[in-house]
């Protein structure tokens, strides 16, 4: 085995385990991965080292390459079962890269050793929705890229210094494919996803007898067909017969009630969130199984458990994971019925309709119109209300039937698990750059409603605001900025009054408030100034991972937002809250642009939440969020140098290209004459020396012009060339001098060692310059 | 670790011939960074456009640093030591790049080597690197290397980039091989002639007493030594200065027809063995040597040379590209070295059987069997020389033993 070998190995070793690693990384977590990593390479480096003596034909080992073999497929068989093909496949091809390491006698099986350790990988960041699995990357593939190099090094004859890569030159090459990789990956744009074979499937399935059986009777609604059923829905006309009949904690479990009626009528205490949040004590007071299972989910969410300030709020987990192409509001609840304090619907019935393999189709989309096709994976559990992006077209939900109420929303037979996935098609359309969506069935006029007592300084302020406004759109738009201008955000404030909107206290006194209230005082401006409008709570997926690429949807981002029914062309999407970013229309498709948007996102979380900790768990999840945060940051650092200062960078770029040409046509002329400078005053200094001083300066300036001396060329050769290059010169008697110095073992006469020849020569040459050695030599030798 | 096939997996020979062909660490590596392309952009995984992003980096980094690594290089190659058939040998490839390069192999084109190339690895290489190439001679002949090829995977291995490199143009000799014939064909000539007749075709004596030897077969009884035998125990002849008059005359055969067979085991390759182990015995005894070929190339051997490098260097350069018709040739050296007491000539059985001018001269006609250097994988038992009148004819086959010929 030769030295290169045994770093390869290595090399191999870590490589394999640092794919095992990561794969474990993304099915468990970190811990078990270290543990995998460990035991991995202990493992790896025993096989290798054990087999070093070993030869294909006597290989005393290849029992145990037999036996992992057979483990692996033991392993493969039971998992297909309990997990999916592409994790037993995994498992099975790990068992065979490590039965492979007993039979390592070929480069060829090495390959295919690391081919298999990609594909890995390659699951491994297909599953994962961590983030943190880009750095498992970064130390997978410098370490392949360093067992491709031994890998070919091992391939050649050892060098005679027996030194064949130097640790410095490793790290440069090491180094430089990194940055490389980075680039790329920080310019790269990112298309959007194909879907090419359909939609991943979900581990989640919802069945229940009772909808299947109301199903039945509308099995052929679909389209406009579902949308007219829709429309004949009976509605409530009271918010508080609405508040008695569609009470969400007490209508909402679908398993107790065999005739359950539409969910979350009314708005609870205050948005989504904090629906989950004030879930919790009922639930606890309730007994509710279900409830119980979502508040024991949710319990990071409760945020009033930690309003007393002794206990501050830590943590703003993730509830799910959004693929799209561009950043989405989903839709849960749409409210159009405000008592003064609290928002209910006006949608009391709702529809049960089958879903089969093709998904539910509520809408044929016009030609022309826009889809927006997007996956959902939940992270959390939540209500039975599908969030989903208006207007759905098409839903593919793993149930075998749904509910749909008047507003389109979508509700499943029982709370959404976590683990649940779904996809959807939307159609959003793009007017002046706002958001509109379209349900051509609906009846604008019920969105006028305004409360019995409201304050006069209401209407006034929207219709003082709105004065100048030539349309709806843009006294719609004149009012949300309004919001979003002078008013402020306040976490504090779901606490405070949950589920209740003190709507003239926020508009006139406080000024600032959590979304529901921003939400609310808009709707009901717009609603004074005749224009349609409706309060709508969901989730806002705006903030994409830049690693990962998934839209991820925190705790804080259930939301309320209005829609205003504006110019007759549809409804708008508005959004008065500050806090959060205005719907972007398109993804960024750069990573630099996303990396920076996740930062500023994250940064604007971490400075509404309490920061301090009180739990050792908090503490950790705390430094985690931080370390997370600091890395993401630094990436963001290229926004500083790719995008921000482009302009400088393009310029430094474009003075150094021309610099360095004009460095090459200047640099020759400078050497040439810091060569017969440096000679001269080498040669005074040292008599004896001078005939080499002189004769490695000429080589030098030869060499510069292109024409080196060659190698094994005698100096009576070199002599010879020098004549027909530079014209009469005493050849014999330079080859003489310089024989007599160099080979003679007698003393030698003063003259003998006369180094005037050669001195000539080189001021000659000095004095032609760069371009006339350039000639000279191209005279003698045309394909110099 | 060894880099043949796919060890005890055997695959179909189609499948085999077709991955051999087309399959590579280049090819596999851009297929698979397509194929993560193609599932990261499907499924919008952007963790697996991350992976991608690396492999592309790995694949740029591949095609772009061989270029640099091949920039501004020179080589030069020099040839040290004797160059001969069946040794080893060594060329000094030098390689010379104004800042250092890494992992660079030269290949260097030998048609006379076994194998026909050989790789000078470098795996570091600054102003004057110096690498060792050790090489097998196959082929005796004159060659002139021009040009190399140097080749980079730096520093992967992933994706090669050759380029060829003039230098200064390099001559190797490489001599035909030594063969050390354990008898010269004199000795059996003179068992059935009369040597003495030979030896004193010249009227005068028998010249001056040299020295005494071991008696052998064909020496004159007039000649032995008796009183040294006796105190010898063994017979002991009487050596003259006379035998440095005797003259060995070897005309080589260079006609195209001539030459049967394939690289070094052809016929003229054989007959170019033969006449160098001719010259070398015969300068070993004391007999000057008088080579001939064609019509322009003559050579003469003194007697006792010390060096015979001259001789094989010519041997060296003969090609077999005669154009006059080889009697002629015969008949010509024949005129020009009249007192030679030997002539030896060399031909095929499809060629006539060239004359000696002289009736006095011995000739040793060497008749090589044309149909077994057209298959030299059959084996016959090589014939001993059969006598006709002045003529000794031997009749040479492709696996005959050079060195037991005249026994």
């Amino acid at each position: 085995m030769r030295p290169t070998q045994v770093v390869l190995l290595m090399y191999y070793s870590l490589t394999l385990s640092f794919a095992v690693a990561a794969t474990i990384f993304a099915y468990v977590n970190f811990a078990w991965s270290v543990v995998a990593l460990l035991l991995t390479f202990g493992f790896s480096s025993w096989s290798l080292a054990a087999i070093r003596h070993a030869t294909e034909e006597h290989n005393p080992y290849l029992v145990w390459s037999e036996k992992i073999a057979l483990l692996g497929i033991m392993i493969f068989v039971p998992l297909i079962f309990i997990s999916n093909i592409l994790t037993a496949l995994l498992a099975l091809i790990f068992c065979a890269v490590f039965a492979l390491n007993f039979q390592l006698f070929d480069f060829r099986r090495l390959y295919i050793g690391l081919a298999a350790s990609l594909m890995g990988i390659c699951v491994g960041a297909a599953h994962t929705k961590s983030g943190a699995y880009f750095w498992y990357f970064y130390c997978y593939m410098p370490l392949a890229a360093l067992v491709l190099a031994y890998a070919h090094l091992s391939q050649q004859a050892p060098p005679p210094s027996g030194r064949w890569w130097r640790g410095g030159q490793q790290l440069g090459v090491i180094g430089l494919l990194v940055v490389s990789a980075s680039t790329i990956y920080l310019v790269l744009p990112r298309l959007p996803a194909g879907n090419l074979g359909g939609h991943p499937g979900s581990g989640v399935f919802y069945r229940e007898k009772a909808w299947e059986n109301q199903a039945e009777q509308h099995s052929n609604l679909e389209g406009e067909a579902l949308a007219r059923a829709l429309d004949q829905l009976p509605t409530t006309d009271s918010p508080e017969s609405s508040e008695q009949r569609d009470d969400p904690l007490q209508t909402k479990d679908p398993f107790k009630n065999p005739e359950p009626a539409p969910e979350a009528a009314v708005l609870p205490e205050s948005t989504a969130a904090e629906e989950t949040t004030q879930g919790t004590s009922h639930d606890q007071q309730e007994g509710d199984e279900n409830r119980q299972t979502i508040a024991s989910d949710a319990k990071e969410l409760d945020l009033s458990r930690h309003s007393d300030k002794a206990t501050p709020l830590v943590g703003n987990p993730i509830i799910a994971y959004v693929t799209a192409t561009q950043p989405l509001y989903l839709r849960s609840h749409i409210y159009d019925i405000f008592d003064g304090q609290r928002w209910s619907s006006s949608s009391s019935a709702n529809l049960k309709v089958k879903v089969d393999r093709r998904g539910l189709l509520l809408s044929q989309p016009e030609p022309g119109t826009s889809l927006v096709s997007y996956d959902i994976e939940l992270a959390a559990r939540l209500p039975a209300a599908v969030p989903l992006a208006a207007v759905v077209s098409r839903l593919r939900f793993p149930a075998t039937a749904l509910s749909v109420d008047k507003f389109g929303q979508i509700s499943a037979p029982g709370p959404l698990s976590s683990g649940t996935r779904y996809s959807a098609e939307s159609v959003v359309s793009h007017i002046q750059g706002r958001v509109f969506s379209e349900l051509p069935w609906q009846a604008p006029g019920q969105y006028l409603q305004l409360p019995d007592e409201l304050d006069t300084r209401i209407a006034a302020l929207a219709a003082q605001l709105t004065s100048q406004a030539p349309t709806q759109l843009a006294a719609a738009i004149m009012l949300e900025q309004h919001l979003r201008n002078n008013y402020r955000y306040s976490f504090e404030s779901i606490f405070i009054s949950p589920g209740v909107t003190p709507l003239k206290e926020f508009l006139f006194e406080t000024k600032q408030g959590h979304c529901e209230y921003f939400a609310s005082a808009l709707a009901i401006l717009l609603r004074t100034q005749k224009i349609p409008a409706r309060l709508v709570t969901g989730y806002s997926a705006s903030q994409q991972n830049p690693l990962t690429g998934l839209y991820e949807i925190h705790a804080l981002d259930a939301h309320a937002w209005v829609e205003a029914y504006v110019d007759r062309l549809g409804w708008v999407q508005l959004e008065p809250t500050a806090y959060y970013q205005m719907p972007q229309t398109t993804a960024t498709p750069l990573s630099v642009e996303l990396i920076n948007r996740y930062v500023e996102q994250t940064l604007a979380t971490h400075g509404a939440l309490p920061s301090a900790a009180t739990t050792w768990e908090d503490t950790a999840f705390q430094l985690w969020q931080s370390s997370v945060l600091a890395i993401v940051t630094l990436l963001a650092l290229g926004k500083l140098f790719w995008l921000s200062t482009w302009l400088f960078w393009l310029l430094t770029a474009g003075l150094t290209v021309a610099g360095y040409f004009l460095w090459q046509k200047i640099k020759p002329e400078w050497q040439i004459k810091r060569l017969f400078r440096d000679a001269v005053n080498q040669a005074q200094a040292q008599p004896s020396q001078a005939m080499d001083i002189y004769l490695a300066a000429i080589e030098g300036i030869l060499a510069l012009a292109g024409q080196p001396r060659a190698p094994g060329l005698t100096i009576e050769q070199f002599t010879q060339q020098l004549r027909r290059q530079f014209g009469d010169l005493e050849t014999e008697r330079m080859s003489r001098h310089f024989n007599i110095k160099h080979y003679h073992q007698r003393p030698t006469l003063a003259v003998e060692l006369n180094s005037d020849d050669y001195a000539h020569l080189l001021g000659h040459i000095h004095k032609l310059g760069f371009k006339g050695v350039v000639q000279q030599v191209k005279i003698v030798n045309p394909t110099s | 670790m060894s880099n043949s096939g796919l060890g005890t997996l055997e695959l179909p020979p189609p499948v085999a011939l077709f991955l051999a062909r087309h399959c590579n660490l280049h090819r596999v590596l851009l297929a698979l960074t397509l194929a993560l392309f193609f599932i990261a952009w499907n499924r919008g995984l952007a963790l697996l456009y991350g992976l991608f992003s690396f492999l592309l980096a790995l694949l740029l980094l591949s095609y772009g640093l061989p270029l640099l690594q091949l920039r501004q290089l020179r080589v030069g190659l020099r040839a040290q030591g004797e160059f001969r058939v069946g040794q080893n040998a060594t060329i000094e490839c030098q390689l010379w790049a104004p800042s250092p390069r890494h992992h660079l192999s030269v290949r260097v084109a030998l048609p006379f080597a076994e194998g026909g190339v050989t790789n000078a690895f470098f795996a570091e290489a600054h102003t004057a690197s110096i690498q060792r190439l050790n090489l097998a001679c196959e082929l005796r002949g004159c060659f002139t290397l021009r040009e190399v090829e140097v080749e980079s995977r730096y520093p992967f291995g992933i994706f090669t980039y050759r380029r060829k490199i003039a230098i200064t143009p390099l001559e190797v000799l490489v001599l035909p091989a030594i063969v050390l014939l354990s008898c010269s064909p004199q000795g059996q000539v003179g068992d059935d002639n009369s040597l003495g007749a030979l030896l004193t075709h010249r009227t005068g004596g028998q010249g001056e007493f040299a020295s005494i030897r071991d008696y052998r077969a064909g020496d004159e009884l007039r000649h032995i030594h008796w009183t040294a035998s006796a105190r010898a125990g063994a017979l002991v002849v009487k050596e003259y200065e006379h035998r440095n008059h005797a003259q060995l005359l070897v005309v080589v055969n260079t006609r195209p027809e001539f030459n049967v067979g394939e690289g070094n085991n052809a016929s003229f390759e054989l007959a170019i063995r033969l006449v160098g182990a001719l010259v070398a015995r015969a300068t070993q005894e004391g007999i000057p040597s008088y080579l001939a070929a064609d019509d322009n190339w003559q050579l003469a051997v003194p007697a006792y040379a010390g060096d015979l490098y001259p001789v094989y260097e010519l041997l060296a350069r003969l090609r077999c590209e005669g154009r006059r018709p080889y009697t002629d040739s015969v008949g010509e050296a024949c005129l020009r070295h009249p007192h030679a007491h030997m002539l030896v000539t060399l031909r095929t059985e499809h060629e006539p059987i060239p004359s000696p001018i002289s009736t006095r001269c011995t000739h040793v006609d060497l008749l090589l069997d044309s149909k077994s250097f057209r298959f030299p994988a059959q084996i016959e038992p090589t014939n001993r020389g059969l006598r006709d009148g002045q003529r000794l004819t031997y009749r040479l086959r492709a696996n005959t033993q050079l060195e037991d010929l005249f026994q």
